[in-house]
């Protein structure tokens, strides 16, 4: 069968293009069905009028007439197909358009489009998976089928399978496969919210207030005014009650370094996608997500180190919008621990002493627990949100595995312990506040050492 | 992508799946049509029972063809299972009948159920309008076959000569060759978008 297939987007997943086209739908190939109704019509016509029966006729008419019907009415020519997906980027859970425009020679008049569901790709409603149509008034036909992401990551919608058929179903084209799009679904962001500043920013703008005195918006201080000092600055009540000119003096707004580290070494639990339950990278993933549009819609600046996956490793540092595209693009290519290699302290090179380490982990995996150690002892604020699903402990179904968890669980407490015991604070994502209290506690401890100092 | 089908294999875990009987995906539509071909046989069979013919029991088995057709519909299997049927006829009803024509409708719905089968996936769902559209086409030929009916039985009757016979039959197919040539065939495949009627076979 000679059918030329002409992708313009290639099957790998870092690339792709908008459109694929077919274009040759055919050749037209004479059907079973019509063949069946040329033999059964004549074979009865023949022997009605040689054994002169008008019942054997009678019976014979009908597929007579659609042999006859089903022959002149053929395809002439060739067809093509074309198809496109709607929007290659998309949060998990949102849907996107699959649409195919078929173009057909007259005497095409029954076109079948089907688009089956692929892995945490799910096409629907079920009657819309295959449609049969027909061309209208012989222009194009055009059919959208909707194919929804139901887990973050690089998911492949298509290929559809498309096949034409002429009057009575007499000929018809092989099936042809078209249109197999890679779209990046990106973690659905966990509603977060934080109210503490983080503990020690020391950039240049922000939202943070910073311990330094400045140009900020959050009140200090009141001293007596020195040159230098802005006119609008004086506080007119104190200078009357004193005597002498008072200034008020502000702290700087700063901006933070945020570094998401997250622990891809491991994806505990079932994956059953955004509606049912989370696997421990889901919760990672969705929480890290959540994190960095937070923050970098404070004007805070992040970053990003990705753990035990081969293909990403790491976002440099950034701010904005473009900055939160980036880290959800990376967190949809993660292909967890297919990096096997032991996690070294070095991961966290080169974090300037004021940045904010919030690793992400369920804390299973062995060395994570030594990196967050190692970069707690080498100075760095580290924050370690507990990523462990709790369904997995509490599995009703299998008590061995059950008692298995229980068991790893102890030895897992008692490394939180430790951790704790070293100063890094270890909290359970919980979504919105999950942060403030060690923020804040952070920025005490910060203060505390200050006036040590 | 020769030998690309609609239906993936399933393979289940009883031999009753394993013959592909076990079809949870099938849609209302395509469930019609497959039983539709598995009931057109034993049908047949009760009209030719009810047009006099003497069936002995064992042409019961032959409305297990059914089955057949409709697990392969898009082989030749359909074809013998409606070639034993016309043997059947011949061989058991001993005469005309007007139970012919429902006869004849039952053939022609087995044959195009069974077409429609052949090619559709498990879930297809047609659309409306060429539902209707084969709705017509099927009223029509129906509609053929009973002018045929009559035109046949009236000239049994007369008995004319078998030449006039040949005659008006020839004359009638010239008619129908020349009305088909016109309303129904399209244009040749270098025929602009000015070059005949674009819909081909419609009614």
């Amino acid at each position: 069968v000679s059918i030329t297939l002409a992708r313009r987007h290639s099957t790998d997943p870092a690339g792709g293009s908008e459109r694929a086209r077919l274009d040759r739908l055919g050749p037209w190939q004479r059907t079973p069905a019509a063949s069946r109704a040329l033999l059964l019509g004549a074979a009865g016509a023949v022997l009605g009028v040689l054994t002169r029966r008008v019942d054997l006729l009678v019976l014979a008419v009908p597929f007579v007439l659609v042999a006859t019907w089903g022959w002149l009415a053929r395809p002439r020519g060739t067809g093509s197909a074309e198809a496109r997906v709607g929007n290659r980027t998309l949060a998990e859970g949102d849907a996107t358009a699959w649409t195919v425009t078929l173009q057909l020679p007259p005497g095409a008049e029954e076109t079948i489009l089907r688009l089956s569901p692929g892995r945490f790709v799910t096409v629907g409603p079920d009657a819309d998976r295959t449609a049969v149509c027909a061309p209208a008034d012989g222009g194009p036909v055009t059919r959208r089928i909707v194919a929804r992401t139901t887990r973050w990551g690089m998911r492949r919608i298509g290929p559809g399978l498309i096949g034409a058929r002429s009057a009575w179903w007499a000929y018809r084209t092989p099936i042809c496969e078209l249109g197999a799009f890679w779209v990046t679904a990106t973690p659905a962001a966990a509603r977060f919210d934080a109210a503490a500043m983080a503990p020690h920013p020391e950039g240049l703008v922000g939202v943070n207030r910073s311990v330094r005195p400045g140009a900020g918006t959050e009140f200090a201080t009141i001293r007596p005014f020195q040159p230098g000092d802005r006119l609008r600055r004086i506080h007119w009540p104190s200078t009357l009650r004193s005597g002498t000119v008072q200034a008020r003096t502000m702290y700087a707004d700063a901006d933070a370094h945020v570094v998401l580290v997250v622990d891809a070494l491991s994806d505990l639990g079932p994956r059953e996608g955004i509606d049912g339950r989370a696997t421990s990278l889901d919760l990672t993933v969705r929480a890290c997500a959540a994190l960095a549009e937070h923050y970098a819609r404070s004007g805070d600046r992040i970053s990003l180190r990705v753990l035990g996956s081969e293909s990403v490793s790491r976002v440099p540092v950034g701010s904005g919008r473009a900055q939160i595209r980036r880290v959800l693009d990376t967190l949809a290519r993660i292909q967890p621990a297919t990096d096997r290699d032991a996690v070294h302290v070095r991961a966290l090179a080169g974090l300037g002493s004021g940045s904010l380490v919030v690793v992400l982990s369920p804390l299973v995996h062995p060395d994570i627990v030594g990196l967050v150690a190692a970069a707690a002892a080498s100075g760095l604020t580290t924050i370690v949100i507990d990523t462990l699903p709790g369904h997995l402990v509490a599995d009703p179904d299998d008590a061995y595995a059950a008692l298995a968890w229980r068991l790893r669980r102890l030895d897992r407490d008692e490394e939180v312990h430790r951790l704790r015991a070293a100063g890094v604070p270890v909290v359970t994502w919980v979504g919105p506040g999950s942060l403030d209290v060690v923020l804040r506690g952070l920025a005490r401890r910060t203060h505390a050492r200050l006036v040590r100092r | 992508m020769s030998g690309q089908t609609w239906n993936r294999p399933r393979w289940g875990r009883v031999a009753w799946a394993r013959l592909g009987w076990h079809r949870p995906a099938w849609g209302l539509q395509i469930t019609v049509a497959r039983t539709v071909v598995v009931l057109a046989p034993g049908a047949f069979l009760g009209i030719a029972h009810l047009a006099g013919g003497r069936l002995s029991p064992a042409w019961l088995l032959v409305a297990g063809l059914g089955l057949a057709c409709a697990r392969w519909p898009d082989t030749d299997v359909p074809l013998g299972g409606s070639a034993v049927l016309g043997i059947a006829w011949i061989v058991a009803v001993p005469g005309f009948s007007w139970l012919a024509l429902p006869a004849s409708f039952v053939g022609l719905a087995g044959h195009c159920a069974c077409a429609f089968v052949a090619g559709a996936p498990d879930d297809a769902a047609v659309d409306r309008t060429l539902a209707r559209l084969w709705a017509w086409r099927l009223a029509i030929v129906a509609a053929v076959t009973c002018v045929v009916a009559v035109l046949g039985c009236v000239v049994s009757v007369a008995s004319p000569a078998g030449s006039v016979v040949f005659t008006a039959l020839t004359l009638v197919a010239i008619g129908g060759w020349v009305l088909v040539q016109n309303r129904l065939a399209g244009p040749g495949p270098d025929a602009g978008p000015g070059g005949g009627p674009d819909r081909v076979g419609r009614v």
